[in-house]
């Protein structure tokens, strides 16, 4: 058994795969070789697609239903969780004032709007000189345009999270703009922003605030896609507070900042030099006054949580799909009553009992073969589709794709509902065949 | 087309033949049948006719007595064997066809291909298109079963009957739905099939003019040969 497991783990992950398939359809082929071992039923089965097309179809459609079910939710499911932490996986570690830890990163992270409590210029200006801080960038919201989140930075920040800009260049001063990959301006607008997000947005209390736009992120599969960055003296202006700067020091922008000056940041978004150097930082700054986690870990136990959830659903998915399975099989008896006839005269004209019995299951696979591909594509197609509508609310790119996961989940459908199939099948070589000739 | 197989001889005795409650269906004390010569058997509904034409063909198992093809007992043979002897050796038409409506007229002869052995399939159906083509269907050997006449489709059945080159054909009622004009080329083609091919045809039938073109004419009443008419 052990020599078994070694054997496996030292497969690479693309042959698991494959041999993990192969394994699951195992059953059923081998089932539909034993049952047509010597048989060409297929015009026969032509003849039963074609008899019975409306039944057909809405067999088909759903088995189809079923197995997109199961396939959407879990390429969905993969999907969500990979996105969210796709667009976490810039943020090493947060740092902000005691709370949720879950309602912070969603604030920092994800951008959406809450209130939290803030971290003092003392706060941010001990972490910012810590030696083993490279960036320790605040951060400040709670401005929108046109439904983007303006969010308050600094330079570097936006260099971390995006790399070099797409086109334009970096904001140099208070009243400038980076805008994010499909935020809803352009290089070269002047926007001026609204009060608050949403419905509730006051979109004349910063009359006269104007930010030019002189540059754009690319794309990071995040929120701060949708978003506009400003730099965070910019936004603690336009809210008629200290701009983190002395008056001697004119338009500079950017760290190092007046402690005194500093007016609140909710999150400080920390890196340091080496990974094992923001386990040290956690360490550090998780204390009474100043909570430090990695949006990772929370997101993990989030997903965690979800996991019960996720597996309820799985198995109603499987249920689901059983159920279906089971009607159809009960309606293929029904079918194949109806084609009884047929069955009668290949037995009175020569054809073996096992001969029907493969005529019949060829039939129930060739309905549990089409609806099951056909429900790959539609599982495929609506995880699609879930996953544009989710990041076009959330912002956070989802990218819901078929793997090996769902082919293998439908390989086990296959399989299992092919050896189901025996029973409509053997159901039918026990019919009076003579009763059935003379019907 | 190939030699024709020649046709068995026939021989009943002591023939009963049940129904589930025990009743009495059919019962042939004796009864034979010369090789390659063709019998017609009449009678009024529930004679028994069909009953024995199933005995014949071992489609059903007699309470007693025997039926034997040619060397063959059907009683000795098993379920796996009966069917194998039907498929190999007796063609069977049936009065509503049985065909596949949804398959053409060439797949309908020769849909024994889906079932014998590999190496039959080929001649198997170079035989059912043959036999279409000497029916007058050879021309129609993709067309659907469904949009054939009813004569014509008769003579898809008759087709799929002699595609395996059996050397006995049981028909039931072969000309019972058609119309006088079909009927009458059906009964020609049948006599005709007995007569040049020495196949052994036996033939349930109401039909005087089918009857009056074969060897001899049997008449059943209440399960048992009342009438034996030699031509």
């Amino acid at each position: 058994m052990n020599s078994v497991g070694a054997l496996w783990s030292g497969l690479p992950v693309l042959m698991q795969d494959v041999a993990m398939l192969v394994l699951l359809l195992a059953p059923g082929l081998m089932t539909g070789l034993l049952v047509l071992r010597g048989f060409a039923p297929w015009q026969l089965v032509r003849a039963m697609l074609r008899r019975f097309r409306g039944a057909n179809a809405v067999f088909v459609a759903l088995i189809a239903v079923s197995v997109a079910i199961g396939v959407g939710l879990t390429a969905q499911e993969r999907g969500l969780r990979q996105g969210s932490a796709r667009a976490a996986e810039r943020f090493d570690l947060i740092l902000a004032a005691p709370g949720s830890e879950i309602t912070a990163m969603l604030a920092a992270v994800y951008l959406q709007p809450s209130d939290v409590p803030l971290l003092t210029g003392a706060q941010y200006t001990e972490v910012a000189t810590d030696p083993d801080v490279v960036l320790a960038a605040p951060i400040a919201f709670g401005d929108s345009y046109q439904g983007a989140p303006v969010v308050g930075t600094i330079a570097d920040f936006v260099a971390h999270l995006a790399g070099d800009l797409a086109e334009g260049r970096m904001f140099a001063i208070s009243t400038e703009a980076v805008a994010g990959a499909y935020a809803p301006v352009a290089t070269g607008d002047r926007f001026t922003p609204a009060h608050g997000h949403g419905a509730a947005a006051e979109a004349d209390a910063h009359a006269g605030a104007d930010y030019v736009v002189t540059g754009r992120m690319a794309p990071t599969g995040s929120p701060w896609d949708r978003a506009i960055l400003v730099p965070i003296e910019g936004v603690w202006e336009v809210h008629g507070l200290a701009n983190g700067h002395a008056l001697s020091e004119g338009e500079r922008i950017g760290p190092p900042f007046d402690a005194d000056l500093f007016p609140g940041t909710p999150a400080i978004l920390v890196r340091a030099e080496a990974l094992w150097g923001n386990y040290a930082l956690q360490s550090r700054y998780a204390r009474p006054d100043m909570m430090a986690f990695f949006p990772g870990t929370v997101l993990a136990q989030m997903h965690g949580l979800m996991r019960d959830v996720r597996e309820a659903m799985s198995l109603l998915a499987v249920v689901t799909q059983v159920l279906v399975t089971v009607s159809i099989l009960a309606g293929l008896v029904i079918l194949t009553r109806i084609f009884a006839r047929g069955l009668a005269l290949l037995r009175a004209i020569g054809a073996s009992r096992r001969f029907v019995f493969a005529v019949v299951w060829s039939y129930s696979a060739a309905l549990i073969a089409a609806g099951s591909l056909a429900g790959l594509a539609l599982g495929w197609l609506a995880a699609s589709a879930f996953s544009a509508i989710i990041t076009a609310r959330t912002d956070i790119l989802v990218t819901a794709t078929v793997t090996w996961a769902e082919a293998q989940l439908v390989a086990g459908f296959v399989s299992l509902t092919l050896v189901l199939a025996l029973v409509p099948a053997l159901a039918a070589t026990r019919r009076q065949r003579l009763a059935d000739l003379r019907s | 087309m190939a030699e024709p197989k020649a046709g068995l001889a026939l021989s009943v005795t002591d023939l009963i033949v049940l129904a589930p409650g025990g009743r009495r269906l059919a019962e042939v004390a004796a009864l034979q049948v010369a090789p390659g010569s063709s019998v017609a058997i009449r009678g009024p509904s529930g004679a028994g006719k069909t009953t024995l034409l199933h005995a014949l063909s071992g489609l059903v198992r007699p309470a007693s007595g025997g039926v034997v093809w040619g060397e063959t007992d059907l009683a000795t043979l098993s379920d796996t064997a009966l069917t194998r002897f039907r498929r190999d050796r007796i063609g069977l038409i049936f009065q509503d066809f049985l065909l596949f409506e949804e398959l053409g007229a060439l797949d309908n002869a020769a849909i024994a291909t889906a079932f014998l052995p590999r190496a039959q399939r080929s001649a198997l159906r170079h035989r059912a298109g043959e036999w279409l083509e000497r029916l007058g269907l050879g021309q129609d050997g993709a067309r659907r079963a469904d949009s054939f006449s009813g004569g014509e489709r008769q003579r898809i059945a008759v087709a799929r009957a002699l595609a395996n080159d059996p050397p006995v054909i049981l028909a039931d009622e072969p000309t019972a739905s058609l119309d006088r004009a079909n009927a009458d080329r059906l009964a020609e083609d049948l006599a005709a099939l007995s007569r040049d091919t020495g196949r052994t045809l036996v033939v349930v039938t109401h039909d005087m003019t089918l009857a009056a073109r074969l060897d001899r004419v049997l008449t059943m009443a209440e399960g048992r040969i009342v009438e034996d008419t030699h031509e």
